[in-house]
């Protein structure tokens, strides 16, 4: 993968390859023209996100901390720095989806990645950049367990979703009213008791019931299958918190 | 300690554990969400008609509704006050269910995750531990099952917490499929899952409540933990398989059966989510003789 650069030419920030695809980076282009071109005289800084990203994949929250705050101070653009982030966070998805990490260092990588933007979402705000999309998630009625739904709310506001977490035991009506309130483009169900999949069913209902045309539905949790989301009339479905992701996305595509 | 057989418990003269709790509940009206151990204090009756229904379809022993019973499970729900009555009373109904048989005091993971991957300390989970554990002993469990692990840190905290009671302890995983490996949600396979509780004090090893798993991987797992610990007794407990949207189960009583006299001898057999007595009596049928 192409070193992640970030490159400050004052208000240009200028992240990745040169050539999508290539190995061609910035400082490739510097080797290219080492002593043609005078850096400095810009005084322009290089920071390398690549740490950062790092701190996510390996679950290092003080580091993931400290390397935001670092690029900040640096000048590098929050929405560089949140690119950073989420290569780190589609790094250990990726990871996950191949089973080559399982739920402990997903928990870590999320737990970095919010201390991180702890710190980065406020320069986000400053910087007036705005999710696209809202999603609104939480575990349906009856059920406590939120670590797959976290995990997924993580990734969506990693993947530049305003997010609001409606948190655990959440009966219909609330979804109704959230999505309602927020104008969501997506609602995120999530169950992990098979004794609770029937409120999934029900809260689907109230939700089509209400009439959100844009609305999107999502469902996910340890017992469900592409089958079961099918049958409650789901519009999406997605094994994991990595897949949540992608699944979303084609969601808002079309 | 002489072998798996501790106290009154021989666990190579078991064959059969009992089925599912939870979804027999539902069946019976347990609303959606609510924890089945609280049913041991609002419908003990129903709890008991579950065991009776197990015992009389062949369960060698019982296991206490008490899944959720320990105090951070129970602190969800406000009622971690009720913790020793719920524990006390899910032994008593299973004794008068089926007078006799041996009772398997059932716990379940806290649910937390443990530090440093999580918040939870070790001495928090012994002491939480300790005092579901000291509730059901001192009602007079035979055994603990101990099942559904997925950390094995975990499992092993859990495990030997309950060595100082002096009583057969079993400890089950749920394991997923990675790939053509089987593995828990920690990514742990069958060999290090298997060596935590065994050094940490358990007699009896294996796999319960699978994501997504046929019996066939179950066979799978069975010699996996055979290979590692072939002087144990190896218990699984599948489940009936994912329920479908009308609230059933792909698995019925008769691929359990088939499933069962497949296994080799030596193997304890019981079910988890979606069993009934009818998995359990079909099992009993082709296991007991």
């Amino acid at each position: 993968m192409t070193a992640f650069m970030a490159v400050m030419t004052g208000s240009l920030t200028w992240l990745g390859p040169l050539v999508p695809g290539s190995n061609l980076d910035i400082f490739s282009l510097f080797d290219l023209h080492q002593g043609g071109i005078r850096w400095q005289r810009h005084r322009r800084q290089i920071v390398d996100l690549q740490p950062l990203t790092q701190s996510i994949v390996g679950g290092k929250r003080k580091d993931a901390k400290e390397h935001t705050e670092q690029a900040l101070a640096a000048g590098v653009g929050p929405e560089a720095i949140l690119a950073a982030l989420v290569a780190g966070m589609d790094e250990i998805g990726g990871r996950f989806q191949r089973n080559e990490a399982f739920v402990p260092e997903m928990l870590i990588a999320a737990r970095a990645m919010k201390e991180a933007m702890s710190v980065l979402e406020p320069e986000l705000l400053k910087a007036g950049i705005r999710p696209e999309f809202t999603a609104v998630i939480g575990t349906v009625q009856g059920d406590l367990h939120d670590i797959g739904k976290n995990l997924v709310a993580m990734m969506w506001k990693g993947a530049n979703f305003n997010v609001v977490d409606l948190g655990t035991n959440v009966e219909a009506e609330r979804f109704v009213a959230a999505a309602q309130e927020h104008q969501a483009d997506l609602v995120g169900l999530s169950a992990l008791l098979t004794t609770t999949m029937p409120n999934m069913k029900a809260t689907i209902e109230a939700l089509k019931a209400a009439g959100l045309p844009k609305t999107k539905i999502m469902v996910g949790g340890a017992p469900i299958t592409q089958e079961f989301a099918d049958e409650i009339g789901a519009d999406g479905f997605a094994p994991d918190a990595a897949g949540a992701v992608q699944v979303a996305r084609t969601l808002m595509a079309g | 300690m002489p072998g798996p057989g501790v106290g009154d418990v021989n666990l190579n003269g078991l064959k059969v554990l009992d089925g599912g709790m939870g979804t027999m509940l539902m069946e019976r009206g347990l609303p959606p969400g609510t924890p089945s151990c609280l049913w041991v204090l609002d419908h003990p009756d129903a709890v008991a008609d579950v065991h009776r229904g197990y015992a009389d379809a062949g369960a060698m022993a019982l296991t206490t509704n008490t899944f959720g019973a320990n105090r951070w499970q129970l602190a969800l729900h406000g009622r971690e006050g009720e913790l020793a009555e719920v524990n006390r009373l899910a032994v008593e109904i299973a004794r008068t269910a089926a007078p006799g048989l041996p009772i398997l005091g059932d716990i379940g993971p806290s649910g937390e995750v443990l530090a440093p991957t999580g918040e939870l300390e070790p001495e928090e989970l012994a002491a939480g531990v300790r005092s579901q554990a000291e509730a059901l002993a001192s009602a007079g469990v035979d055994g603990f099952l101990v099942e559904t692990f997925s950390d094995p840190a975990e499992a092993a905290a859990t495990v030997a917490e309950l060595v100082p009671f002096r009583r057969p302890i079993l400890a089950t995983f749920t394991f997923q499929k990675a790939g053509d490996r089987l593995v828990t949600a920690w990514g742990t396979e069958v060999a290090a899952a298997c060596r935590a509780v065994i050094a940490a004090g358990a007699h009896a090893v294996g796999a319960n409540c699978g994501t997504d798993l046929t019996l066939e991987d179950y066979s799978r797992l069975a010699l996996l933990f055979c290979g590692v610990a072939p002087e144990r007794v190896i218990v699984l407990q599948p489940n009936a398989g994912p329920p479908d949207p009308t609230g059933g189960h792909r698995l019925d009583a008769n691929l359990f059966a088939a499933w069962a006299r497949s296994l080799p001898e030596g193997i304890l057999v019981g079910g988890c989510c979606g069993t009934t007595p009818q998995h359990i009596r079909a099992m009993s049928e082709v296991r007991s003789r």
